[in-house]
């Protein structure tokens, strides 16, 4: 294998890889990063059998080939070499990679490359083919909600659902939901379950580019996602289980409702939210005659009080939240004001930004005995 | 049937010796209490072979007029109560009168006794309860008493004996115990020839403690004062660090006298809990001082039980004064790893590990002192700490004596001791599961598993406490599959449940919905809460469910070993935890920090 390329070219593609790179050695090829050069070709790869990601680039080349080396030391190296032309080549007598840039010239060993597994057998089709900007969005506004590192329970991943026309991702960790669509035409039907991880990588992976396209396919038990215009794909795996109907969980109204400014609302929360020396902060919203108070105590510390004057449709309620699920939705939310939607007793509450109704967090009042 | 005779009163004596000569430690018992009511300050015990062969007691009391001598010898001949409204006022250890002439029927029996005015003493010598002597001699002022061969007509009870070596552990046990309970009292013990230990008699009680258990205990242990209407309750209780495997160790005196008490030693037992591993005992000594009239001690001829009249009272401040003691009281011997080997530890670090602090009184301790308290260790699980003894530092404030424990600390108490750093630094993360802290001029590593335990059981408890237990209703219910048994289990304990902040509910024959769970378990995951909820009724159902169940809770609601963790997070978590009240161990008992100090690091780099 020979070829060459530019520092910046190199790092960017090691760089988006570089993630899925195994970080513990169960398998030690995995802990290693794939180059494969053909036909002009470079596809450089990482996976640790959970998620994979593969990105290619156009090189120079004039000898096919492939490697493995270890992606500790090569990703570094590939950081700090000076910008510019980077030349690549295999001493396959040496069982080495060199790479020379500038005046420096660096050997690494290489791993058996046969053993470096493939992401995907054969491409499929894709099921979807949207602009990436929709999926950054509806990520982030719905990961936060999933169970942090709850392993394989259907409640540690994201629901992404294609039906009628429109994309919904959903994910709850029991005690509130975020529910998340936008139509997109032209595309089949799927339900599948990523983990939060896969979402987090993904989203990542995702240029704000308007203009660049994501495709979704299916690949059986995993997932197949393509950057067409970066060439880039991410594999993962998809969790098993049946997700909860969510659709029962999103009250169809509630007793009150009020607008609200959000920055507001996030700044006062951030002062209740110190009242949580024992255990997660609580906070009491009473809503009556357009204000609402916000209170939060620690038997140990102390108090927290204040008013926000908002604009309310309905009769007066008081309900506690979780001061956390109530800022994780605030922070996510684009517009400057939000409905916030509240019943008496321990019905849910939900909260929606001013001009959209596809985002939608339904959030379980606290209750003291 | 026979006719009723009345007994020959050797027989009665015989009789009446199987209800106080028990063995020779209750022997020595005897004759150190009428040592000890005699006003004696120095008290010399002797035995060979356990006592089986030889005991002898010497003190330099008040000693018998020589025309009282054979009236001391006569059942219920006592100096000590004259009427049976005194029963109610007993001040004086010994009261029966059974003592002397019962050891004198089982044994051969001599005393040699002078009171400090009368020119000559007198020795009078019984054998199996005949007199053989009684003459004058010259002797020193005091009292002096050999039993030697004792049961030796009795061969039922010699036999019942065990050997030497274990009839040597009781004796030790109780002079130990008196020892305590009479710190003014000089003590020494000798067995075999060899001293076991002497006490330095100056009304010390922690030199005492030292000279009994030695340095390993004398330097973990912690000054205990409480006073509440009507009971006055000092002494010393040693660091959960180190426990022992039985309830030897924990003694109790009660106005004056060393008393055994299942109630006392509950509550002291309560005092360290959720500090110590499961079936560990304290080690400790409490003296309490209560209204003679409120406690009745003739419920057994040894006199060790007792009757209180105000048990709950009583329980409730041991209980109170154990735990504040703990709260405001700082472990200090950083090297001390669980499980790590003191005598390899002394051998691999010879110029490192040195004894910095000696006993206060002891000068020297025999080998047969060491013996003895290596004897007491070999009940010790290998996870105790042991102790090398170069963790004192200057930096730690040192042991406080009882005089200062008195009225300021009493006042602090159940304030955070995160007081004793007045800053602290995080570092970072250890192998993701340990937090390294510079606090003051000190390395604390914090695990980071327990200390967020103890974090969120204090929570839950408080929670639990002020009955404001905050429970998240869970939007989408948790359906957890159990199976039929588990499930009727589950359901049959809902109400509890639901008092700790899980609302459950049946679900067709074999599973539950779980309907809310406490606020700290938010987003807990469904293994985890099945796991939580059967191990809650599964500890609940052999003892006190509430404090089980928190300790479960804060189990599975705390980071794991090997999470990493944000600074953020970490300072979070530390900061929590150093405004726990019990920062040093969780509520299994394991330890939460471990302090390494400046001057022992300086040290293991040669610096001084």
């Amino acid at each position: 294998m020979r070829f060459a390329t530019t520092q910046g070219e190199m790092l960017r593609c090691l760089d988006m890889v570089g993630r899925a790179v195994a970080n513990r050695d169960v398998n030690p090829i995995l802990t290693g990063i794939y180059l494969e050069c053909e036909n002009g070709r470079l596809t450089v790869r990482a996976t640790d059998s959970e998620i994979g990601i593969e990105a290619c680039t156009s090189v120079e080349s004039d000898q096919p080939g492939k490697v493995v080396v270890e992606a500790k030391y090569f990703l570094p190296l590939v950081r700090r070499l000076p910008g510019g032309d980077v030349f690549v080549q295999e001493l396959p007598e040496h069982q080495m990679l060199e790479i020379r840039a500038g005046t420096g010239s660096f050997r690494f060993q290489t791993m058996a490359a046969d053993q470096f597994p493939a992401l995907a057998a054969a491409e499929p089709k894709p099921l979807l083919r949207m602009p990436s900007q929709i999926a950054v969005r509806m990520i982030r506004q719905t990961v936060y909600a999933a169970q942090k590192d709850q392993g394989h329970s259907v409640f540690g991943g994201v629901l992404m659902e294609y039906a009628d026309g429109e994309l919904r991702f959903v994910a709850t960790d029991t005690s509130r939901l975020c529910f998340n669509r936008a139509a997109v035409p032209n595309g089949e039907n799927f339900k599948m379950i990523l983990p939060a991880r896969t979402c987090v990588e993904l989203q990542r992976l995702l240029p704000s580019n308007p203009d660049s396209m994501l495709e979704i396919a299916s690949l059986g038990s995993q997932v197949l996602f393509r950057l067409e215009t970066e060439d880039v794909i991410l594999v993962s795996r998809l969790l098993e289980g049946q997700y909860p109907d969510y659709t029962r969980v999103i009250p169809s109204q509630t007793d009150t409702e009020i607008l609200a400014s959000c920055s507001e609302l996030i700044s006062a929360l951030e002062r209740a939210e110190l009242m949580g020396k024992k255990g997660p902060a609580i906070v009491t919203l009473s809503v009556e005659e357009g204000i609402m108070k916000l209170e939060s105590r620690d038997v140990e510390l102390g108090e927290a009080n204040e008013s926000l004057s908002i604009e309310q449709k309905g009769p007066s309620v008081t309900s506690a939240f979780q001061v956390r699920f109530l800022l994780d939705m605030l922070k996510t939310t684009d517009s400057d004001k939000v409905r916030m939607g509240l019943s008496s007793g321990l019905s849910p509450g939900m909260i929606r930004p001013v001009d959209d109704d596809d985002y939608i967090y339904v959030l379980m009042p606290v209750r003291v005995i | 049937m026979s006719p009723i005779i009345v007994l020959e009163e050797t027989i009665a004596n015989k009789i009446a010796a199987g209800e106080v000569v028990e063995r020779p430690a209750s022997v020595v018992k005897e004759l150190v209490e009428n040592s000890l009511d005699a006003g004696a300050d120095s008290i010399d015990i002797e035995i060979r072979e356990g006592g089986k062969e030889y005991i002898r007691v010497v003190d330099n009391g008040r000693g018998i007029p020589s025309d009282e001598v054979p009236l001391a010898f006569e059942r219920h001949a006592t100096s000590k109560i004259r009427s049976a409204d005194d029963l109610f006022r007993i001040v004086t250890l010994g009261f029966r009168g059974e003592a002397l002439p019962s050891i004198a029927a089982v044994s051969e029996l001599e005393m040699v006794t002078r009171p400090e005015e009368s020119p000559m003493g007198t020795l009078i010598a019984f054998s199996g309860g005949r007199r053989t002597r009684l003459e004058s001699v010259g002797a020193p002022a005091g009292t002096a008493v050999t039993v030697k061969r004792l049961f030796f007509n009795t061969p039922a009870r010699y036999k019942f004996l065990n050997q030497a070596a274990s009839e040597r552990r009781y004796v030790y046990d109780i002079v130990g115990r008196l020892a305590l309970a009479n710190p003014e009292v000089r003590f020494r013990l000798v067995s075999d020839g060899e001293e076991i230990f002497v006490t330095p008699g100056d009304g010390n009680m922690e030199a005492v403690i030292w000279s009994i258990y030695g340095s390993r205990v004398g330097k973990y242990l912690v000054p205990v004062y409480r006073e509440s209407g009507h009971v006055v309750i000092s002494g010393y209780i040693c660091r959960p660090e180190i426990h022992r495997g039985n309830r030897q160790a924990e003694t109790f005196i009660v106005n004056g006298r060393v008393v055994e008490s299942s109630l006392l030693a509950s509550a002291m037992e309560k005092g360290y809990q959720t500090m110590l591993p499961r079936r560990r005992y304290p080690i400790g000594v409490l003296t309490l001082t209560l209204d003679p009239s409120k406690i009745d001690v003739n419920v057994h001829p040894t006199k060790r039980e007792i009757r209180l009249s105000d048990s709950s009272e009583v329980y409730k401040q041991v209980l109170l004064a154990v735990k504040h003691a703990l709260e405001i009281s700082i472990p200090f011997d950083p090297w001390a790893f669980p499980g790590s080997d003191e005598t390899s530890q002394d051998a691999d670090q010879p110029g490192f590990v040195q004894e910095t602090l000696e006993p206060p009184i002891v000068k020297e301790r025999s080998a047969a002192a060491v013996s003895y308290a290596t004897s007491r260790r070999e009940t010790e699980s290998p996870t105790v700490h042991r102790h090398s003894s170069a963790g004192l530092s200057p930096e730690v404030p040192p042991r406080r004596t009882l005089s200062d424990a008195v009225p300021s600390q009493c006042g602090a108490a159940g304030t955070s001791p995160a007081r004793h750093w007045a800053s602290h630094r995080i570092i970072g993360q250890f192998q993701a599961t340990y937090i390294l802290v510079e606090a003051d001029r000190e390395l604390l590593l914090i695990d980071q598993h327990v200390a967020h335990e103890r974090i969120l059981y204090e929570g839950f408890l408080a929670e639990l406490q002020t009955s404001s237990v905050k429970t998240q209703p869970l939007l989408v219910p948790l359906h957890l599959e159990l199976g039929p048994a588990a499930a009727a289990r589950v359901i049959e304990w809902s109400r509890k449940l639901a008092e700790l902040g899980f609302e459950v509910e049946q679900f067709g024959v074999k599973d539950c919905l779980v309907r809310s769970v406490p606020v700290g378990l938010t987003s807990i995951a469904v293994k985890d809460l099945e796991e939580l909820l059967l191990g809650i009724i599964a500890a609940g159902e052999t003892s006190d469910y509430r404090h089980n169940a928190l300790v479960l809770m804060a189990c599975k609601g705390a980071v794991k070993a090997g999470e990493e963790l944000t600074p953020a997070a970490m300072q979070d978590l530390v900061d929590s935890l150093l405004s726990t009240k019990n920062p040093f161990t969780c509520p299994h008992g394991r330890p939460v920090i471990v302090r390494l100090a400046l001057d022992d690091i300086h040290r293991r780099f040669g610096r001084r």
